[in-house]
């Protein structure tokens, strides 16, 4: 089964918007140099958990995206940058064969602080169906 | 081995809906975003004489005839355009009304500022003012306009009674800002048609398309008509307002053989 984080965090690491606010947008955990002082933003998707259908090769995939920004306010955007990019999207497929049918916005999950660092983040899940099996 | 599902046939996510006129190739219009699922029905009513004859346990094979069937369409319209709710309500007609904004019978400034969620104003002048009278607030360029019809004519002054209105206030006015007389808020005003045979301007060919991930879902219905039972509309704190709106086709009464429906889906 395949895993389509990454073409989630394509979709928006390239995104104009997202991108106009920061293009450190991770997987699983924050590289080095993303958790700085003074902040910056970044972004880290986790994923939550996967549903598979039992028979058409689809799946459900819930992905939390941790925004982090310089203050609460800035997370709250960069949040919302990140909503944008991926809410109510439709079918797309990227040159490994990975489809995603659509993703939406399905929670907010409110603005806290890492318990590590300190810094202000703000969580939404993602929402995301996708193939189980590459295309063609 | 189970059989494998092509994952490119697969359509997850709503179809958009388009109407135009029928038999029409120009551009078509969208009704909008709408705010679930998107419905289409075959209705078919089908008989068996067999299922009659005496002796005859089950219905014969090659003796089913098909005596009905249509296709319907359903769908939750959330905007209220007045163009769009004669797709719901058969007949409903939609004008717009003009404002104007001359200030021909009563021209005035706000003697006090106001508040959002206030009902009544404080105005400099109450001649020429009546009950029933449209006032447009603050209506200049670049200005906070609102717009409401008078209640209750009180006194002037920033001490005095103002003018009452039903609908509070949106926007915080300042003090200062002109309050004139006017002709009309600028809205739509939609209202009931009247019961008679609906004319042929009143079918529309609709389009509801949806995306696969090897291309489009369209599925066509001709001379499509409300037949919408009941067109309610629900305002409520937790629930969003729209139309739930049934379409049924209809065949050309001149050319019985075309169809009332075709659904194209990627090859």
């Amino acid at each position: 089964m395949i895993d389509p984080l990454g073409y989630l965090l394509t979709t928006i690491r390239d995104n104009p918007a997202v991108a106009a606010l920061t293009t450190r947008v991770r997987g699983g955990e924050p590289a080095p140099g993303d958790s700085t002082t003074p902040c910056q933003r970044f972004v880290v998707l986790v994923r939550l958990g996967t549903q598979r259908d039992k028979r058409a090769p689809v799946q459900e995939v819930r992905i939390v995206a941790r925004c982090y920004g310089v203050d609460f306010r800035d997370a709250a955007t960069l949040a919302g940058a990140v909503s944008d990019a991926i809410h109510n999207i439709g079918p797309r497929t990227n040159p490994a064969g990975i489809l995603i049918y659509r993703s939406y916005d399905d929670s907010g999950l409110g603005a806290e602080k890492d318990p590590d660092t300190g810094q202000p983040h703000e969580d939404l899940i993602v929402q995301m169906f996708a193939a189980t099996q590459a295309v063609a | 081995m189970a059989l494998v599902i092509d994952p490119k046939a697969y359509i997850i996510g709503a179809a958009e809906v388009y109407y135009r006129a029928i038999a029409s190739l120009g551009p078509w219009s969208s009704i909008g975003a709408t705010v679930d699922d998107v419905v289409f029905r075959v209705n078919q009513t089908t008989f068996n004489p067999s299922e009659d004859f005496n002796g005859v346990l089950e219905p014969i094979r090659e003796m089913d005839y098909i005596s009905k069937a249509g296709a319907e369409a359903e769908f939750t319209m959330p905007e209220f355009a007045g163009p769009k709710i004669a797709l719901a309500v058969l007949g409903a007609t939609s004008a717009t009304s003009p404002i104007t904004e001359t200030g021909a019978g009563y021209t005035s400034t706000l003697a006090a500022a106001s508040v959002v969620g206030a009902t009544n104003l404080k105005v400099a002048a109450v001649a020429a003012l009546s009950v029933g009278m449209t006032v447009g607030i603050d209506v200049v360029a670049g200005g906070l306009r609102e717009y409401r019809v008078i209640d209750v004519v009180g006194t002037l002054g920033a001490g005095g009674t103002g003018i009452t209105f039903r609908d509070p206030l949106l926007q915080a006015h300042a003090s200062g800002v002109v309050i004139i007389q006017t002709d009309g808020d600028g809205k739509s005003v939609i209202s009931p048609g009247i019961v008679r045979r609906q004319p042929l301007s009143a079918y529309n060919d609709f389009a509801l398309v949806a995306q696969s991930p090897s291309n489009y879902y369209e599925l066509y219905l001709y001379n499509a008509i409300s037949k919408t039972d009941s067109a309610e509309i629900s305002f409520g704190d937790e629930s969003m307002a729209g139309i739930k709106v049934t379409l049924g086709s209809r065949r050309d009464g001149a050319n019985l053989a075309l169809p009332s429906w075709r659904l194209r889906v990627p090859a």
